[in-house]
Order: structure tokens, then C-alpha cells, then sequence
């Protein structure tokens, strides 16, 4: 190819590799039109475009090989004679990607001794790494095992790199020794057994190995396995993940990407069903020849090219037609073996063997001829599509497990004296089997379909039989498991298990910093539970523990203060909420550095608060700034982010800004949904602010379905009386308010005052909003007696709350002022607009809308009361005002407009009442008959212009037309059809 | 070696040769000095390795007037030089000679491969270059010195996003040639 034309190859794969796939056929065409030989060459180059990010990947591994080479090649690798330690270097074994492997003797001179000695290469030697791995070294010196190549010693160079020495093992890897003696498949799948062996042992001690793979697996001449490394990756703990992580050639990382499990490489929590997964990659390997998990296809992250996932291991390998490679004949891995291979490479951890000795298990009894648990579930692959299905459930709840094991075990550990170590340890380690014991498939009829959450049942059960010598063990293990509980939404259980937890500790550790911490859990299930009263006491009571341990301030004594905060928030106590949540914040930031889960939290309550309070530029800054702390600590896909998208969201809405909130609310629920059982408060939550959203663009019919699939969540998750229902109800209701369905508003508003009667908070601000929507619907119902009762009700219950300034007080009063002057009490009516209008004035914070309709209110008030001129003044002022608003309510005008229509009429000026009754007229076009009456209000005003200009008769017609239409609707003694029968004996007497 | 030099580099212009030199010696002698401190290990970050030599080379008389990326620019072919010469090396001793070498545990059986497709690789860049040099120094530069797409931009006076296509095309044509990712498949 010359110049000339590369170049033109060049400008049209340009622009169709950067198209979209099903663009580019179109754009193929039109840049290569007739030229043939262009296009083949074009398309050519875009079929290896396919392939480029994986050619540049190898470039980087070249380079990165040769260059490793180039370095070897150069000096030589160890300095023998050296002494390292205690240990004398004879010379190089190997380099690996920790480090360098050298053979070393015992120079100490106590006794002769040959072990390899492993030195960690640079970059794994910070301090935090050293200090891990001096503590933790101890805890693998213990495993003794023949299958194990024991740790002999460790330690830190002079240089202060961590050093192991280990056994030496004078043996051959593991895939050589099989290819070497040839060996069947029985004596592969024997082998295989060792290396269980090995693992079962470790885990019983609840040490994980984490880096399985075949050049860490020896085996001697006398065909005994050995296993290497036992421990070492969590040794290095998080440097080696995340150097796992890191793009870059193969061999600039700590650990095999190829033998990692899925949850390793995306660096998420690690168990025992991690080396489940990498025994799987080896098994796979020995049997067929072939790596599980091609990296090299796909070296991002979590996109394993899973050989496993996409076909059975006998099917062999589609892009290997030759079956050289294969050491076993694949006929003879059909069946069982593909089963129990497929069962152990599954993605999601809990769907693999939960044991090593479940797999074990199932690969004895394939050798005996046995039928394998793997079978007896019946069906794996419908059980993975049941997992599959509920994926989200599953994997949340196995995540909270993997945290038990990973955390709670060694902590503990670290916490006990060294003389109780061993024996505390075999205890713990007997429980969580017997833990696991229950989960196994063969344990159970069910087998697989036991969640993690039965696991936790079972667990909480055994707790009271097991460990009742072991109080301090107990109660533990009652807080973890407490803990899960209630991130699992189930608070009845999780605050016995915490309470439990408490009474096992009682005696002997009040004034403990975790005596507080398992208080302050307690506090929050029972907040979270709607049990204020015992929440604020469980968190006072964690404040005063915290505070014993001579601290004023602390974090966590920060986050009682917040729970308090939020209690009385959640109490309608703004001013003590506001001061407890700010305390806290201030604590936080002097005690933590930012950006910390914490400091955002607290950022959310009191925005939370300030959302409660109406002051929402305060909130929304502060939602923001705990959002960014959020993406900023967990990136996009976290629970966290989804919380504080829906909080946003939420202020949006009330800034007026509702379509802006949609997306908000639509990225929330994805990310619920992904994370997320089916069920769940939050995804309940984001479902019910959506609907809110709905609803005040007056798209009623998008928000009903919405708010009813979260009141069915709330109702199964959170029983009939929790606030969060109320809140959904009392939505419910003003939809319902908005459709004119006045006996499903009151339906509605009652059943949410119900729940906070319920609560033993009747006056609770929530409730009083509940309420006023009752009193409005009574009253657009026709019911005023009734309507004027409750209103009563609820302005002097504000009343006494707010005292006589609140914003909430003037708009109750109002309602009454309508009530009243619908009743015929006219002047009572104005007395009462005239203090709402007072009111409306001092705090100056009414919604100008709000306000504007408040006015016309009054302005009929006044008409009906004789002052037509005040009146008349009042309800022009408002028509401009609602007139002049940038974002118009055309049925607010409307309003407006009839009740001038109205005023002017009473006042003889026929001109401007005609004008006004004409645009009414217009903007309230005929509606449902069977459920409208706005037209009918607005045709009864169109007849008063009539009747003006002398036209009596059409006058009667309209209005008779209009009284019909109102007398269905909304019944023959409703205030609206009693005024139109009055006008119409009015004009038929004129 | 200058010999085999690539053609049409755009930039640097006037590669100064004595630098050059200077660089390609530089850059064995940290390398080795990296090693002993390591103790030993196989891994080599080249990318550092790159960087540190400009720290060390950029007071020098011979680099003066040189920015930072175009002396990155010449590092980077330096390293590319250093690591085919010695893959060469490594290929044909592999071939004839009876030296042995104690390999890293992993892959060890592709050692002597990962010598033959580096020298391929250099054998492709070179075509490349002919044809398109603009993209032959993406890839020297990416891939031997470790330039990130916005510095090569800088060095070409170019966008990233025009950069990141000269990468794309690149690629492409020497995936094209070596079929290095359609090999991995198999």
C-alpha cells in the first residue's frame, strides 16, 4: 500500500470507527461508494479495530516482558551469600510477581535447615503493609498441615522489606507433574483432593488463601501436594488487590488475574467462597487443559471471558479445534464433573459450593460412583436462573455475610489475649461451620435455595445453644448478626439481637467505648422501627457511656447526638433537631477528616431538616456537598449516591424545579433496583418522591401506580403504623384531592392521621397537613359543618405548636375564612382572613401563588360581608398578580377570574364582569359531565354577564344547565349547588 | 543500532544524536541501579524508568532547549531501541546458544515468544511509520515511553481526541499485521 492510498483508508476508517455500529454500513457506502479494493481495505482495518484494545494491552505486556527480561538478564538476581534475617542465601529459585524467591540455609547455627525464602518486592513494603504482616504472621505460623508447606518464619529485612521463609519443597508444579507422569483422571481429580485438603484445614482456622493457582501448588516426588503461599495475599492485604486492579502487564501484579475470583478482581469482600472459585480454575485447568478464565481476552476488571459461564467444560474449547491439549478424554468430564466444575465457577459467590468440603464431597462421591449433591438440588441451572432472578437479593444479602466472616473473625481475634486465642478460635471457627453446615446443599432438603438470611436464622438460633459459656463471644456475634439484621430492614429481630447483645455484656463492660457503639445501633433499629421514645433513650444512654470514656467529643459520640437530632426532627422538634445536628456536624468535621460516610450523613440529616423547615437553598447545598462527598468516596453505583440523588430530587421539587427532578428520581431507582432486594424502604422511598414528582406536573395518572407500589412495599416492610405510610398516604390523598375524588381524600388523609394517632403523635406537624387536607376535602365535599370542626381543630393545634406566627397557621386560617363564608358567616369569614393576611405579612415566606389565592379568598369574604369596593380591589390586585407570575396557573386565574366576575357583578359594573365571566368562560372548556363541575362554575359566571345585557332567557338556560350538571356531581345540598339554585330563583323571580 | 532507527519520526526534528545516545545509556544504567536496590525482581516500570532519566539528563548541555516532551519523545524511542536490541539478542541466543536463564515462574514458556513478537512488533512500527508517521509516533511514544494521549497531543500539536484516533488507527493496522489479539483467541 502506498501513501496516497493509506491515507484515504485512513480518513474513512477515521470516521466509521468512531460511528456507531449501525451507522457505519451507511457510512461505509457513502465514503467508499464504487471503490472496492477501498472498502476491503477499510473493512479490513475495522476488523482488527475489534481486536485493538486487546493489541494494545499485549504491546504494553511485550514491552513490559522484555523489558523484565532485559533487567534479569543484566545482573544476577540475589545476592548470594547474603544474610537475610537469620537465613543465608544459596541462590535464586524463581521471581514471581511478589517478589524474588530465594533458597536459603539456616545460618543462625542452631540447626540445619533448607527453606525457601520468599522477599517482597518493593512497593509492597510500606509500613502499613509491615505492621499487618508482622501481627499476622503469627496466625499462619499455626497452620500445620501436610498438604501445606508450613511458614517457618518472617520478618523485615534490613532494607524493610517483609521476608517469609517458608518449607522448601523440592517438588514439580502442579500442571508439569500432570503432564510429566501422564496421569488419568482419577489420579488428577486425587490430586485436586490434596489440595481441598489443604484449603478445609486453613478455613477451619478461617485463614484464606486468596491466591490459588498452579504454580503455587508443589507436588514431590512421592506425589504428595504441597501448598504455597498459604495467607500471603491477605498478608499484603489491599496493596495486593489493588494492585490486582491496576491496568498493565500481567506481570506487574501481585496476584493471577487469571485464577482470581470475579469479587477479587472488582476488589469487593473475599471469603472462603473465593478459594472455592480459584480451586475451581485450577481443577478446570488440570482436567482440560485449558485456563477457566482467558484474561488475556478481557483483562478489565470483572470480565472474566468465563469459558465456565458460556459452555460445559466437555464441550471443550471452541477456538481450539485440535483436542491435543486436552489431557482427559472430554467424554469423560460430561455429567458429573462438568456439574461440579460449573458449580464451583460461578460468578455470584453464593452460588458456588459454600464449602471446600462440599466440594470435596461431591468430588469423592464422583469417584465412587456416587450421585453428587450438585445433582440432587435437581436442576443447577434452574437455580441459577432463580438466582439470576433475584440476583439483587441474593448477592445483598450473601454481601452483608462475607462480612461477617472476613471482619468479625479476625477482629476478634485481635481483640482476645493471646492464651484464649487458640481455644476461642476453635470455638468460633465450630459455630461459623455449623453455620455453614446448615447452608450446605447436601446438609438440607432445599439445599441451594438456603439464602444467606437462613443462614443468619440459623445462626441466631445456635447462638443461645452454643455459646452460653461464652458471654463476651455471644455477645458479639448477637451484635454482627444484629447489625446485618437490621441493614436487612428487619428491625424487630436485629433489636433483640442487639438488646441481647447488651444484656450479655452488662456486667462487665458499661463503660466500654462498644458497650456505646452496640447502644447507638440499638437506638438506630429502633428509630428506624418508628419506636421513638425508646430510640432517643437507647441513644441518650449511648451519649452517656461514650462520655465516660473521659471524651467530650468523639465521633461516635457525633452520631448519637445526630440520632437524637433526627428523632426529634422526625418529632417535629426543628429547634432541638436543628441544634443536636448541627453539634454533630461540627463534632464530626473536628474529629474526622473529610470526605468521610459520616460528615455526609450528617450533611443529609440536617438537610433533611431544613427540607422539613422550608429553608431549602440551605438544604440543597448541603445535599449537594454530601452527594459529591458520596461519588467522591464510592463512585456511581453505591446506595449512598441513590440516597442523596432522591434527596436532591426532593428539593428540586420544592424549588419548583420538578421536571429537573425526574432524572434524579429515574437514576435512584435504577441503582435501588440494582442493589436492592424487591422490597426495600429506600427503593419505596425514591418510588414515592417519583410519584410526587407526578403529581405536581399534574400527571396524576404516571403517580398513582407509583405511590401504590410503594405504600404495598412499606406496608410489607414496615407493618401499618410507621410514619413512612403516613407520609405516602397523605400523598395519596392530595392526588386524589387533585382528580376531585373528595371521598378518597378523606379516606386517605385519615388513615395517615390514624397511624400517627397511632404514634402517640396526633399534632405532629405531618399529621396536621394530613388533617388540613381532610377539612379542605369535607368542605369541597359539601360537608361544612364537618369541615369547619376539623379546620378548627387543626388551627388550634398550630396554634399552640407555632404559637400565632406560623406560616402553617395562616394558611388554616384561610381554610376556616372559607369554611365560615361557604357556612353564610361572612363576617367571621373576614375576621379570619383579615389575621391569616396579617400573619401572611410578618413572615413574608407564603409562596407568592399561595398567597395570591389567599387574597381572593378574603376579596369574596369581603363581597359577602357588604365591602364590595375593598373587595373589588383585593380580588384586582390578585387576577394582575396571578396574571403577572412567570409560570402561570391557568386554573388559579380561572379561580381569580369567576370570583371577579362575581364581585363585579354584585357591584352593577356589567362591563368588567362580562369581560371577566368571557375569559373564564374560555379557559374552563367544557369537561367530564359526569365528574366535572369547573365548567359548570364557570358557565353559571357566563350567565350572570347575560343576565346583565337583559338576555334572560339564555341567562336561565345556562344556568340551569350549569345547576344540573353541578347537582350530579357534587350532590343536590353541596354549598356550590345551593348557591346556583339561589341565582337562578334570583333571576326566574327578576 | 542507529541503523535500524525507525523513519520519519515527526518529532523531535533534529534529534540530537549525542543525546540520544546519552538517554539509551541512561536509561541501563538507572535500570540496573533500580534492580540492586530491588534486590532482584523482573518487574520494570518503564514508564518511571522513562521519566527519571529527563530528571536526571534535562540539566545537561545536550538537552537544552529541549522540552519536557520531546525529550520524553527521545526516551521513549531510546527505550524502544534498548528493548529491541535486546530481544534480539535474547531471540537468537535462545536459537543457538546454550546459556541458560532463570525465567520469571509465570509464563515462562513464552519468554522466547515474547522476544520474537517484540521484535515483529518493531518490524510492523517500522511499516507503519513509513506509511502514516504521525501514527508510528504514537506508538513509540505510548507504548515505549509511556506518554499519556494528552502529551503526545501536546508533542504533535495536535487535539486528544486526534491523537487518540492516530492511537486507534495505529493499533488497528498493526493488529492488522501481527494478528497479536487474534492469536490470543485460540
Amino acid at each position: 500500500m502506498d501513501s496516497a492510498r493509506w491515507r484515504r483508508v485512513s480518513e474513512a476508517f477515521d470516521r466509521i470507527a468512531e460511528a456507531a455500529a449501525e451507522d457505519r454500513g451507511a457510512l461505509l457506502e457513502q465514503l467508499c461508494g464504487e471503490d472496492g479494493e477501498l472498502r476491503q481495505d477499510v473493512e479490513t482495518l475495522l476488523a482488527a479495530d475489534a481486536r485493538g484494545e486487546a493489541f494494545g494491552r499485549r504491546a504494553f505486556e511485550l514491552r513490559a516482558a522484555t523489558a523484565g527480561i532485559w533487567l534479569h538478564d543484566h545482573d544476577v538476581a540475589a545476592p548470594i551469600d547474603a544474610l537475610i534475617g537469620s537465613w543465608r542465601v544459596v541462590r535464586e529459585l524463581g521471581l514471581g510477581g511478589m517478589g524474588v524467591v530465594l533458597l536459603v540455609d539456616r545460618a543462625d547455627g542452631q540447626f540445619e535447615q533448607r527453606a525457601a525464602l520468599k522477599l517482597i518486592r518493593r512497593g509492597l513494603d510500606n509500613e502499613v503493609v509491615a505492621a499487618r504482616f508482622l501481627r499476622e504472621r503469627q496466625i499462619l505460623a499455626r497452620l500445620s498441615h501436610p498438604n501445606i508447606a508450613r511458614l517457618l518464619d518472617g520478618g523485615l529485612a534490613s532494607d524493610g522489606r517483609p521476608y517469609l521463609v517458608m518449607e522448601y519443597v523440592d517438588g514439580t508444579p502442579l500442571l508439569d507433574y500432570c503432564a510429566r507422569h501422564r496421569l488419568g483422571l482419577r489420579a488428577r481429580v486425587e490430586l485436586g483432593l490434596q489440595v481441598c485438603a489443604a484449603l478445609q484445614f486453613a478455613h477451619r482456622q478461617l485463614i484464606v488463601h486468596l491466591d490459588v493457582k498452579p504454580s503455587n501448588v508443589l507436588v514431590t516426588e512421592g506425589g504428595e501436594v504441597k501448598l504455597l503461599d498459604f495467607g500471603i495475599a491477605k498478608l499484603l492485604g489491599a496493596e495486593v488487590l489493588g494492585a490486582l486492579k491496576e491496568p498493565g502487564p500481567a506481570k506487574d501484579r501481585a496476584l493471577t488475574p487469571a485464577y482470581a475470583a470475579p469479587e477479587q478482581l472488582q476488589g469487593e469482600p473475599v471469603s472462603t467462597a473465593t478459594d472455592v472459585y480459584s480451586m475451581g480454575c485450577l481443577l478446570y485447568e488440570m482436567l482440560t487443559g485449558v485456563r477457566a478464565n482467558d484474561l488475556s481476552l478481557s483483562d478489565q476488571a470483572g470480565e472474566h471471558a468465563d469459558r465456565a459461564d458460556r459452555e460445559r467444560p466437555s464441550a471443550g474449547d471452541p477456538h481450539n479445534g485440535d483436542t491435543t491439549r486436552a489431557p482427559i478424554p472430554r467424554h469423560l468430564l460430561r455429567g458429573d464433573l462438568d456439574l461440579i466444575l460449573c458449580k464451583t465457577l460461578q460468578r455470584e459467590p453464593e452460588r458456588r459450593y459454600f464449602t471446600i468440603e462440599a466440594l470435596a464431597q461431591d468430588l469423592r462421591s464422583h469417584l465412587r460412583g456416587m450421585p453428587i449433591a450438585a445433582h440432587r438440588d435437581g436442576a443447577l441451572y434452574r437455580l441459577g436462573k432463580f438466582v439470576t432472578r433475584h440476583r439483587v437479593g441474593v448477592a445483598f444479602a450473601t454481601l452483608s455475610f462475607g462480612i461477617l466472616l472476613a471482619t468479625t473473625a479476625f477482629a476478634m481475634w485481635e481483640t482476645s489475649r493471646a492464651r484464649e486465642q487458640a481455644r476461642r478460635a476453635q470455638i468460633v471457627s465450630d459455630f461459623l461451620v455449623g453455620i455453614f453446615r446448615v447452608a450446605d446443599p447436601r446438609g438440607t432438603p432445599g439445599g441451594l435455595r438456603l439464602s444467606a438470611k437462613d443462614v443468619l436464622d440459623s445462626a441466631t438460633k445456635r447462638l443461645e445453644t452454643e455459646l452460653d459459656q461464652y458471654p463476651q463471644l455471644a455477645s458479639s456475634f448477637a451484635e454482627v448478626l444484629g447489625k446485618i439484621y437490621q441493614e436487612l430492614g428487619e428491625n424487630d429481630r436485629a433489636i433483640v439481637l442487639l438488646q441481647r447483645s447488651l444484656e450479655l455484656n452488662s456486667d462487665r463492660s458499661q463503660n466500654d467505648a462498644a458497650y456505646g457503639d452496640t447502644l447507638a445501633l440499638l437506638g438506630r433499629a429502633q428509630y428506624e422501627k418508628g419506636d421513638y421514645a425508646a430510640a432517643l433513650r437507647s441513644a441518650q444512654q449511648a451519649i452517656d457511656t461514650h462520655r465516660r470514656q473521659g471524651k467530650t467529643s468523639s465521633p461516635m459520640i457525633a452520631n448519637d447526638l445526630a440520632l437524637q437530632g433526627e428523632i426529634a426532627r422526625r418529632q417535629g422538634d426543628f429547634a432541638r433537631a436543628e441544634r443536636l445536628l448541627k453539634e454533630a456536624l461540627a463534632m464530626s468535621h473536628a474529629t474526622l477528616v473529610a470526605p468521610h460516610t459520616q460528615i455526609a450523613a450528617q450533611l443529609n440529616q440536617l438537610a433533611a431538616l431544613y427540607s422539613d423547615m422550608h429553608r431549602l437553598p440551605d438544604g440543597m447545598m448541603l445535599t449537594e456537598e454530601a452527594l459529591r462527598m458520596f461519588r467522591n468516596l464510592y463512585g456511581e453505583n453505591h446506595l449512598d449516591v441513590a440516597e442523596n440523588l432522591v434527596n436532591l430530587a426532593v428539593f428540586r421539587m420544592q424549588s419548583d424545579r420538578i421536571a429537573e427532578s425526574l432524572p434524579l428520581f429515574d437514576e435512584a431507582i435504577a441503582i435501588c433496583r440494582r442493589l436492592l432486594p424487591p422490597d426495600h424502604p429506600m427503593l419505596a422511598d425514591a418510588l414515592a418522591g417519583r410519584a410526587r414528582a407526578f403529581d405536581r406536573l399534574g400527571r396524576y395518572r404516571e403517580a398513582e401506580p407509583l405511590y401504590l407500589e410503594a405504600l404495598g412495599m412499606q406496608r410489607r416492610l414496615l407493618g401499618n403504623q410507621h410514619p413512612a405510610l403516613a407520609a405516602t398516604l397523605n400523598n395519596l390523598s392530595v392526588l386524589r384531592f387533585h382528580e376531585d375524588d373528595y371521598a378518597g381524600t378523606i379516606d386517605f388523609s385519615r388513615q395517615a392521621m390514624a397511624i400517627w394517632a397511632a404514634q402517640g403523635k396526633p399534632e405532629h406537624p405531618f399529621a396536621l397537613i394530613s388533617k388540613s387536607h381532610l377539612a379542605v376535602a369535607l368542605r369541597d365535599s359539601g360537608d361544612l359543618v364537618q369541615a369547619e370542626q376539623v379546620g378548627r381543630e387543626v388551627l388550634d393545634s398550630r396554634m399552640r405548636l407555632e404559637g400565632d406566627n406560623g406560616l402553617a397557621v395562616s394558611i388554616s386560617m384561610d381554610d376556616l375564612g372559607v369554611t365560615l363564608r361557604l357556612s353564610g358567616r361572612a363576617a367571621d369569614a373576614v375576621a379570619m382572613h383579615a389575621r391569616a393576611q396579617e400573619l401572611r405579612e410578618k413572615t413574608s415566606s407564603m409562596p407568592a401563588m399561595e398567597a395570591a389565592v389567599a387574597e381572593v379568598q378574603y376579596a369574596l369574604s369581603k363581597s359577602a360581608a357588604g365591602d364590595q369596593t375593598g373587595a373589588r380591589r383585593d380580588v384586582d390586585a390578585a387576577v394582575a398578580k396571578l396574571r403577572a407570575m412567570k409560570t402561570q396557573n391557568p386554573a388559579q386565574v380561572a379561580s381569580a377570574l369567576i370570583a371577579k366576575a362575581h364581585i363585579a357583578f354584585v357591584q352593577h359594573d356589567d362591563a368588567a364582569g362580562c369581560a371577566a365571566a368571557t375569559q373564564a368562560l374560555e379557559m374552563r372548556p367544557p369537561d367530564d359531565p359526569a365528574t366535572g363541575w369547573r365548567h359548570a362554575e364557570a358557565q353559571a359566571a357566563y350567565a350572570a354577564c347575560q343576565g346583565a345585557r337583559g338576555q334572560t332567557v339564555q341567562a336561565r338556560n345556562e344556568l340551569q344547565s350549569a345547576l344540573s350538571t353541578v347537582q350530579r356531581v357534587r350532590g343536590a345540598d353541596h354549598w356550590m349547588t345551593r348557591a346556583m339554585r339561589e341565582s337562578l330563583r334570583l333571576l326566574v323571580g327578576a | 543500532m542507529i541503523a535500524a532507527e525507525p523513519q520519519g519520526l515527526g518529532e523531535p526534528r533534529e534529534m540530537p544524536m549525542r543525546l540520544f545516545a546519552l538517554v539509551y545509556d541512561e536509561l541501563r544504567r538507572i535500570a540496573r541501579r533500580q534492580r540492586r536496590g530491588a534486590g532482584g525482581l523482573a518487574t520494570l516500570n518503564t514508564t518511571a524508568l522513562v521519566h527519571e532519566t529527563y530528571i536526571k539528563l534535562s540539566p545537561s548541555p545536550q538537552a537544552a532547549g529541549l522540552s519536557r516532551s520531546h525529550f520524553l519523545a527521545l526516551a521513549a524511542r531510546a527505550m524502544r531501541q534498548v528493548l529491541v536490541d535486546h530481544a534480539r539478542t535474547r531471540a537468537c541466543l535462545k536459537r543457538g546458544g546454550d546459556i541458560t536463564f532463570t525465567e520469571p515462574q509465570e509464563g515462562s514458556a513464552s519468554a522466547s515468544g515474547d522476544m520474537v513478537e517484540m521484535l515483529a512488533l518493531d518490524q510492523a512500527l517500522i511499516a507503519l511509520t513509513e506509511l502514516d508517521a504521525r501514527a508510528g509516533s504514537v506508538v513509540e511514544w505510548h507504548v515505549f515511553g509511556g506518554l499519556s494521549m494528552e502529551e503526545i497531543a501536546e508533542l504533535q500539536g495536535v487535539t486528544p481526541r486526534t491523537a487518540y484516533r492516530d492511537w486507534r488507527r495505529a493499533r488497528a493496522f498493526l493488529e492488522q499485521t501481527l494478528g497479536f489479539a487474534a492469536h490470543e483467541q485460540t
